[in-house]
């Protein structure tokens, strides 16, 4: 197209049919810049209009996914958390999937287990080991069910490696009595030898035997040998308590850390429910001085960014209970507002309550219809946006008419308007780039047809732009031999309305091109003539209408259409025209005393005549000067 | 005594009779010499209009009202457009030089005019009426 529309730089200098363009009231707006004269008569252009508001338009409206999904950033905000959510296409993949599935067919059961779990690890309930190993035993009959996904099995090691690692701890606490028990004989022991020793000193000292001290030294110095290894045996089993109550503080610390990072884990994957019952879990087997959460902080730093509080199991238990109700009322909302004929706003709802409640079997009260129609009307708008992306306004328009058909509060009048609109920019532009061609402007014709282009690359005018250049550049060969005939034959008419053509073809012959520009000027000024004639005759004016067509003959007599306008007005200016036309006679026969007369009388018909009041001026200066010539031939005689 | 007075009677009577005669005489010879105007026709305007040719030479009288100033040349006169006192119709006339009038606009006048050549009519004299 572009190439096509370069070709015809040589013919582009055909700055006269401006003119022609001119008398009918068209002329690109932004021809002050250059040569063609600007008649103050204005062409709409393009550039007046934001050639982006149909591409805002269409990116809010075609937009299925809900306001607090933001797939630049990822994330999906609930009140004042946020979910990472991945990334479009493959939460769009998951969402179409759960739209062409159909509920779990045991889904009723399944919930009502887990209820029932929920129900015996509440706080009102009978808190004692046996309800506690009852829940857990359900634990493996929900895992059973295809939408648990195994995460009750999940939630039930924990539980079990908790109590195995309590049962541990138990048998570490017995160690550590028996070894309590040996270090109290073993102290025992050592005392009683140190209390021997030193009775041993003392009597020795009261006897006071120089020769037999040697032989009581060496007895002394077995005693005290005996009590080391006493000491010795001690700080042993020191050690060993020592190292057995790190190892059951250690044991209790591991048990805990892995059940609050399993309920962080739960949590940040939106498996509300198992998050709720692990907490619940937690709750009953550990005491109250281990609630404060010890993992999971960074990771619910990002979850609740814009929050100082202390995260505690309990705070888990909470946001995972919010969680599930929010899911429920929003189904209760999908399903009142697709009942109420509004499928736009449920299938935003669907979306945000489908992110946020995927996991839960509440979803699986929307039934296998209603998915369906909902992922039509998904598929639908992201088939309407991806059309409003191509800037294809006729595949919007037929799309916007099926979603009218899916949803009734789907704003139809909205689009429709702003497709209207872009189209008609685009005309516009085109149209602009048309007259631009027509007077040679070559910049500003590129320049309005690429706006056209952008706004709408299908236009259709933009093709018929096109065949229409083609047309003229293909004129120019045989252009100038049908000018030479018709202008011979002073054939305004037909030569008006080959313009076009005829612009094109006579580009690069001067005489011939001016030619073209006073018929072009002359049959333009006759319309303009006959036109304005026509509107006075329409209001009862008739001799201004007469007036008019009088002007228009002095440019061409013998045109057809003034001479018709003429003879259909004539009989209502009778009168007026007998006197004009005597007035002509008498002048064109130098009676110009009966000329002046006729003249005068005409004007007493209609006073306001140009025609007459010319016709009177002529005609006193023609009676004066021919007095004044008879004077003077008096004064010579 | 009578005498006297018999001849003033007598002398009265002969001079009222001469006064009378003179008068008489005056009238005769007013009525011998006319005015200019009264032997002239009226001027038919609507017939001219039709047919100047045919008026070529003929004097009348017209009374008219001054409409419009047409033209003025110094030496020659002045053409002005008159509307006639009956049929309200308009007429160029010429004025010449040689009748020092001021005409305005709305003066109503009676005037001894000529149709001459061309069907000009020419203004010979006239008068405020």
């Amino acid at each position: 197209m572009w190439k096509t529309y370069v070709n015809t730089k040589t013919l582009l200098p055909l700055f006269l049919l401006n003119l022609a363009v001119c008398g009918q009231g068209y002329t690109p707006s932004r021809s002050s810049s250059n040569n063609v004269p600007d008649n103050g008569v204005s062409a709409p252009s393009s550039s007046q209009f934001e050639s982006n508001t149909f591409q805002q338009t269409a990116n809010k409206i075609f937009d299925p996914s809900s306001d607090s999904m933001d797939f630049e950033s990822g994330s999906y905000q609930w009140k004042g958390g946020t979910f990472n959510l991945s990334n479009q296409r493959a939460f769009r993949a998951r969402f179409e999937r759960f739209l062409l599935g159909a509920p779990a067919p045991n889904s009723t059961q399944y919930t009502a287990l887990m209820q029932e779990i929920t129900d015996l690890l509440s706080i009102g309930t009978d808190s004692s080991d046996a309800t506690i190993k009852q829940a857990w035993q359900l634990l493996f009959e929900a895992s059973e069910f295809e939408q648990d996904g195994g995460n009750s099995t999940i939630v039930a090691n924990q539980v079990f490696n908790a109590w195995r690692i309590r049962q541990e701890s138990r048998g570490l606490s017995l160690s550590q009595k028996a070894q309590a028990n040996i270090r109290a004989d073993q102290q025992e022991v050592i005392a009683n030898r140190s209390r021997t020793l030193r009775r041993l000193q003392e009597r020795q000292e009261a006897e006071n035997v120089q020769a037999e001290s040697s032989k009581s030294t060496v007895a002394r110095s077995d005693s005290n040998s005996e009590m080391s290894y006493k000491i010795q045996d001690l700080l042993e089993t020191e050690a060993t308590i020592a190292r057995l109550q790190a190892q059951s503080a250690v044991t209790g610390m591991q048990a805990m850390l892995q059940f609050q990072s399993q309920i962080v884990t739960f949590l940040m994957q939106r498996r509300f429910q198992h998050a709720q019952l692990l907490s619940n879990f937690y709750q009953l087997i550990f005491k109250g001085g281990s609630q404060k959460l010890e993992v999971g902080d960074a990771e619910l730093m990002k979850f609740l960014p814009n929050t100082d509080l202390t995260f505690t199991v309990d705070t888990l238990s909470f946001m995972s209970r919010e969680a599930v109700n929010d899911v429920t009322a929003g189904v209760d909302a999908i399903l009142a507002a697709d009942s109420e004929g509004r499928r736009l706003l449920a299938l935003e709802r669907v979306q945000e309550t489908f992110f946020l409640g995927e996991h839960l079997s509440a979803l699986d009260r929307i039934s296998v219809e209603q998915r369906r129609v909902f992922l039509d009307l998904y598929r639908t708008m992201l088939e309407a946006q991806e059309l409003a992306d191509a800037k294809d306004f006729q595949g919007v328009s037929q799309v916007v008419a099926e979603l009218a058909l899916l949803a009734d509060d789907f704003p139809v009048g909205r689009v429709q308007s702003a497709v209207d609109s872009a189209m008609s920019m685009s005309d516009m532009a085109v149209f602009a780039a048309t007259q631009y061609r027509n007077s040679g402007q070559l910049d500003e014709t590129r320049e309005e047809l690429m706006r056209a282009i952008e706004i709408w690359p299908s236009n259709p005018s933009i093709t018929d732009f096109q065949r229409e250049t083609t047309r003229l550049t293909s004129a120019n060969s045989k252009g100038v031999s049908f000018f030479d005939d018709l202008f011979e034959r002073s054939d305004r008419r037909g030569i008006y309305q080959r313009r076009m053509e005829l612009g094109f073809a006579l580009a690069d012959d001067a005489p011939r091109k001016e030619s073209l520009m006073n018929v072009i000027d002359q049959v333009a000024r006759l319309d303009l003539l006959i036109a304005q004639a026509k509107e006075l005759t329409q209001q009862g004016e008739s001799f201004a209408a007469w007036e008019l067509l009088e002007a228009a003959r002095e440019i061409d007599e013998d045109d057809a259409p003034m001479n018709r306008a003429r003879a259909d007005l004539a009989p209502r200016v009778a009168g007026f025209i007998g006197y004009v036309d005597r007035a002509v006679q008498s002048a064109a026969s130098a009676d110009y005393a009966a000329a002046l007369t006729s003249y005068l009388w005409a004007q007493d018909i209609y006073p306001a005549s140009r025609t007459c009041r010319i016709g009177i001026d002529a005609m006193s200066e023609s009676l004066m000067s021919s007095l004044m010539s008879a004077a003077e031939e008096s004064y010579d005689d | 005594m009578r005498t006297p007075s018999i001849i003033k009677e007598g002398s009265a009577k002969l001079i009222l009779i001469a006064v009378c005669s003179l008068l008489l005489l005056l009238g005769l010879l007013s009525l011998m010499i006319g005015d200019e105007y009264s032997n002239l026709d009226s001027f038919p305007a609507s017939d001219f209009a039709v047919s100047p040719a045919g008026f070529l030479g003929n004097e009348y009288v017209l009374h008219a009202q001054i409409d419009t100033q047409l033209q003025w040349q110094p030496g020659i006169g002045r053409l002005v457009v008159v509307k006639t006192e009956k049929t309200g119709i308009r007429l160029p006339v010429f004025i010449a030089e040689r009748i020092e009038q001021n005409v305005h606009s709305g003066q109503r006048y009676e005037m001894y005019i000529q149709i001459q050549a061309g069907g000009l009519i020419h203004v010979e004299d006239l008068r405020k009426y």
